[in-house]
This record gives structure tokens, sequence and C-alpha cells, in this order.
């Protein structure tokens, strides 16, 4: 009971000790702490907010299953995060058919208007490099969330994704040089809105 | 790499993770509320209304054991073992003496019977005749013939056919000795020998107690009055051959329907393993479409349900609790299609969807009110026939119940003296329906399973 009573100032290793007990009310308090930030990563995974919504809330019921597993309660920022992605990708390799995920998608040259790629990507704010991401293909879309933000090397993305190293590279490529273009498509309409 | 590429690779990934690696978005109120009523929901096992229904149940059975104990400790001795003790009880050479009087109506008995007459049926009135044939025949007459034992309770095998045929002229005869030639115990060899020749009157006081049952039965005879030994009689002759072409066995199961009759309460078990046979429906809705159900395989679906209760007249009251498991298979549309070649310029245009698959398990409790028929077949033995009504309600986060009509045929076996076990084939049907995670899906639960009913305390 005294437990119950403190619950507000539990620290971390202590909440996470009473959701591995399957205590609701810590359950209810781990799920405020990371449910902004599990459903931003949804959403960067999903292609629409239902698809994140969906994702999120199968994720978050996946991660309550999986407590028990977390030995070390410290990582549990880095450890939700790893298990949302893995049920993101997971979510879209059921609808998502291998051939998509191993390619051949049409080779995008890099046509850029600018020499600086990162001026480029300033002209944008992040829901409009949120909203081109989310336009890419599945597969684009996954190793671009994997490689490029969540810092995953190739030889983790093709475990996760279940391709070869060579695979994945080629598919960055791709999914890299089609971002530029869209987001440079944005960047003419955005000049012609003005 | 090149370095260009590289460059580019390394700009992207800065700005990528500066605006994304941090970037959070709270979930809507509605995913809020969904998410704490998941994470709120105890487990079934430490849900209030689960303890109190458990609670009530327990009482349920403790309430039955007591109340079939009750009846076990002030049921009056009925039926054959109870007639059988009586009768041993009655004869018993070790409580005669303890009778002081007992003397004294043997011989107004055998006084009554005229000197020198024999006693045969010529002698019975019509009356006397009507009583014999009114007297009331029942199986337990084979308990006096066991002569084994009788002898242990100080009878003769004469002395039961004595009591348990028609007396003629050659087994009653005044003067002699019924008992003469027969082997006899040495207590009632001595008691013979003191009565011998006496049967005329002399040294009645000093006569066998194992004759004693006989001259009761003759002045009962010579009176015209209805012997006061109670279930005992005169078989008519085809009473006596229909008992004899009777079997144990079926003669227990004659036995137990006739005392079925008594309306005794009966305390009953059940246990049913079921599959459910889903009837899904899928309603539409705009915005978005639902495709490719698919009904799981049979293990997934796998049920059970127990339950306790009474029994009365063949009406049985019992307390159930039901485990229900669906599980199916479906994808949401999307806006994708998939276009296959085929031969001869022919397409096949498939809608992608996100699959999803979706098992459920509700826990229901309820109460149900069942008829029992039990018959009897030549071929097949003992059979039973349940049919019954059930309203469950859900355990757990589901709200409301499901009303069924079930159905279950078989046989019936004794196990015990006082426990019959009853299995056969089982038969569900609910008129209410499972709501899935997605509303738009319903799924009507039908369970096929095999009924295993205990019953205890009928046989008494």
């Amino acid at each position: 009971m005294k437990l119950f009573r403190s619950k507000s100032k539990l620290g971390l290793s202590e909440l996470v000790q009473a959701c591995q007990k399957q205590d609701s009310r810590a359950q209810v308090l781990f799920y405020d702490r990371y449910k902004a930030k599990l459903m931003g990563v949804c959403i960067r995974y999903a292609r629409t907010v239902s698809e994140a919504e969906d994702i999120f809330q199968e994720g978050m019921l996946k991660i309550f299953q999986k407590i028990t597993e977390l030995k070390n309660p410290q990582s549990a920022d880095s450890w939700v995060k790893t298990i949302m992605i893995r049920y993101a990708v997971d979510y879209y390799n059921q609808v998502t058919r291998k051939e998509n995920l191993q390619g051949p998608y049409e080779d995008i040259p890099l046509e850029l208007g600018t020499n600086d790629p990162e001026d480029l990507l300033n002209k944008f704010e992040v829901t409009v490099l949120l909203e081109t991401i989310n336009e890419l293909p599945d597969g684009y879309r996954l190793v671009i969330n994997l490689y490029f933000v969540d810092g995953y090397t190739h030889a983790e993305i093709a475990g996760i994704l279940g391709i070869v190293e060579g695979t994945s590279r080629s598919q960055l490529l791709r999914g890299r040089n089609l971002l530029l273009k869209k987001l440079e498509q944005k960047g003419i309409k955005q000049y012609e809105t003005f | 790499m090149k370095p260009f590429e590289e460059e580019i690779n390394d700009a992207i990934r800065r700005k990528l993770q500066s605006s994304l690696t941090d970037f959070e978005r709270k979930p809507d109120a509605d995913m809020d509320h969904k998410m704490y009523q998941m994470l709120k929901k105890a487990p079934y096992w430490k849900q209030p209304y689960m303890l109190w229904g458990l609670v009530g149940l327990l009482l349920f059975v403790g309430a039955g054991v007591f109340i079939y104990k009750e009846q076990l400790q002030s049921d009056q001795p009925v039926g054959v073992a109870a007639n059988a003790r009586q009768s041993v009880a009655m004869i018993d050479r070790k409580t005669l003496p303890e009778i002081p009087n007992l003397g004294q109506p043997i011989v107004e008995a055998y006084q009554g019977i005229p000197n020198g007459k024999t006693l045969d049926n010529n002698s019975v009135t019509e009356k006397q005749k009507a009583d014999r044939a009114g007297a009331n025949v029942r199986p337990n007459i084979t308990l006096l013939s066991d002569t084994d034992k009788q002898q242990e309770a100080g009878r003769s095998s004469a002395h039961i056919k004595e009591v348990n045929y028609p007396i003629d002229q050659q087994t009653i005869k005044p003067g002699k000795n019924l008992y003469a030639g027969q082997k006899l115990t040495p207590e009632a060899q001595t008691d013979s020998k003191e009565n011998e020749g006496d049967i005329t009157g002399k040294g009645v006081r000093k006569r066998s107690t194992s004759s004693i049952e006989l001259l009761s039965l003759r002045s009962t005879l010579a009176n015209g009055s209805k012997m006061n030994l109670p279930e005992i009689g005169y078989p008519k002759s085809e009473d006596l051959a229909s008992f004899a072409r009777v079997k144990p066995d079926s003669l227990h199961r004659k036995l137990y329907i006739d005392l079925s009759a008594l309306k005794k309460m009966t305390f009953v078990f059940t246990v049913t393993p079921f599959q459910t046979l889903q009837q899904v429906s899928v309603l539409s809705r705009e915005g978005y479409r639902i495709q490719n159900v698919e009904l799981a395989g049979t293990l997934s679906t796998l049920g059970y349900k127990f339950g306790a209760g009474l029994q009365k007249g063949g009406f049985q009251l019992l307390v159930n609790f039901s485990r229900i498991n669906t599980h199916l298979n479906y994808a949401y549309a999307s806006a994708e299609f998939k276009v296959v070649e085929k031969p001869l310029n022919d397409f096949e245009i498939k809608r992608l969807g996100v699959v999803k698959s979706e098992s459920k398990s509700s826990n229901l409790l309820g109460l149900g009110a069942k008829k029992q028929i039990d018959f009897t077949s030549r071929q097949l033995g003992w059979l039973y026939t349940t049919v019954g009504v059930e309203y469950s309600r859900f355990l757990g986060q589901n709200s409301g119940g499901l009303l069924f009509l079930n159905f279950s045929s078989g046989k019936s076996f004794l196990i015990h003296s006082s426990t019959n076990m009853s299995v056969g084939p089982y038969f569900e049907y609910s008129f209410g329906r499972i709501k899935a995670a997605d509303q738009q899906i319903t799924i009507g639960p039908s369970q096929v399973g095999l009924s295993i009913q205990l019953k205890l305390g009928q046989d008494k």
C-alpha cells in the first residue's frame, strides 16, 4: 500500500519493477510517461495517422507483455523505443510484399538544384519533412527512418527487415534521392506560392 | 562511397535527427481512454464480480452438499435394503428373549387354528384371498431367500421356504416336526428337540424362535387379518415368474427409476469441453472496408464450461462458468491495388490491405435451467436427454450477456450406488453476439462439444 501512495514519485527503476509485477496503476504511469514519444515514433513509421494509432495501441500492449524481459530498468527509454520500432516494421512486413522491400524500384537519379543539401532541408519545417517521408513507399520509408533518424547500421537494418545488407544500401540510396526530389518539388511549390 | 554522397547523407542525418529523433505527439483523448481502460482492467481473477461469483458458487455447492447429507441422515429405511434389514431383525434369535410377552400371542395365534385341521388354500376365505392378492409383492423377497444371510440370523432354509411360498398340507401338518431331516444350526437343533412333538400346543413357550414367523403367518391367515410384517406378502405365480427373468443389472435400474420418483434433490456437476463455431457478421461503415475475413483453425477456438447445481424431479438449476475463444483473421483494405497479369491478356486486380489477426477469450458466468429425461433402451441401456436455456454475463471488459439454448443426449452409467455419470454430445446455440475489437465485426458463438455430467445422491 505504501508503494501505491507514493507511486507518482516513483523512479524509473521502481516504475519498471511495478510494471513487471503487472501493477495496473504503475502501467498507467508508465504509459503516460512514454505515450507522446512512442506516438511520435509511430507517426514517423506509418503512412497515415490511423495506421500510426493501430501500431501505437498494439505496440504498447506488446511493451507491457515483454516488460518482464527488461533486465536493466534504467535502459527503459531506449528499450521501449526499440520495441515500438520493431513492431512498426512487423506491421508493414505483414502488408508489404517482400519484393517491395527487396526492390527493384526504378533508379532515381539525384538532381538537386543546389549544391548544399542541408540548405535545402533547412527550408522545411518538421511537419513537412514528416509528411514527405510518410509519402515514400513502405520500403524506402522504413530504411530512411531506421538509418537516418534512429541510427541503425545497414547490417542491423538488414536483420530487422530480413533483407541483405546490399539491398538496404540500395534502398536507402533510392529512398534518399526520392525524398530530396519530393522536397525540392515542394520547395518550388512553396516559392510559387510566395 | 563518394565524398559528395557521404556529405549528403551526413547532412540529411543531422537534419532529420535534430528534427525527428525527439519528435513527440500526444495520442488523442480516445486513444488515451482506450489504453487506460485496457491497463486499469485487473486480471479476471482479481475482479470483484468474479470473486463474488466464485463465492456464490462455493456457497451454492456447500449448501447442496449439506442438504444432500441431511437427506441421507434423515431418510427412513425404504426400498429393498431397508426391508431386508427389518425382516432379519424380527427373527434375530438374540433379540427375542428380551421380549417378555413374545410367547403369548404366538400361543394365542396358534390356538386359533382348529385342532386336527390342516391349513390349506381351501380354508382361506375370499377376503383372505383378496388380501393375499392385494399384498405388495416386491423384489425384496429375493433378499429373504438369500439363504446364507438368513442362516446367519438363525433361520433355516426350510423356514424361509415356509415364509415365502404358499403353505400346503405337506408343509404344515399338526404334530409333524417341520424341521425333521433338515440340517440346522446347533441352537436350532436344540430348540427343535425341545419342541419335538409339541406342535399341538404343549410347551409352546419353549418353541424355537426359528418357527415364530411361520406361526405368525399361520395365525394371520387363519384370522383373516393382514400380517403385521411390512413388505412381505404372497407373490402371485406370474410375479415370481417375471421376477425370475429379471437380471440383476436391469433390476438395479428398475429400482433406481422407482426410487427417483421419490423426487429427492440431486447434486449435479457438469464439465463440457467444446469448440466454438463462429458466425461472423461484418457491418459496413463509411471510410474503410474490411475484407478477406477468415475463420481460424480449430485449436484456437476450443473452450470449456463448468457447471454446478441441483436437480429435482428431472429439472436442473445450474450455475455455469464458460470460457469461449474466438479467432478470426481479416484485413483493412488500403488504397493500393495489385494487378496480376494472366494469360490471354487477362488481368486480376487485388486490393491490398492491412492484415489483422484477432483472437479473443470471453469469460461468462450465468444461470442455466435444464430438463433431463432418463429412459432405457433395450439395445443401448440407460440413456438421457437434456434441453435447457442459459443466460450468462460477460466477465471483464465486455458488457452485456448471451442467451443460449442447449441440447445434449447420451448414455448414463452408474459408477457408484449413489453416483451416476452421463456422457453425450452437446450442442449450444447463442442468440447473442460477441463484438470483436473492431466494433463493425460481431461473432455469434455456437458450441459443439462433449457433455460430462456427474450426479450425486440419486440412488438411495
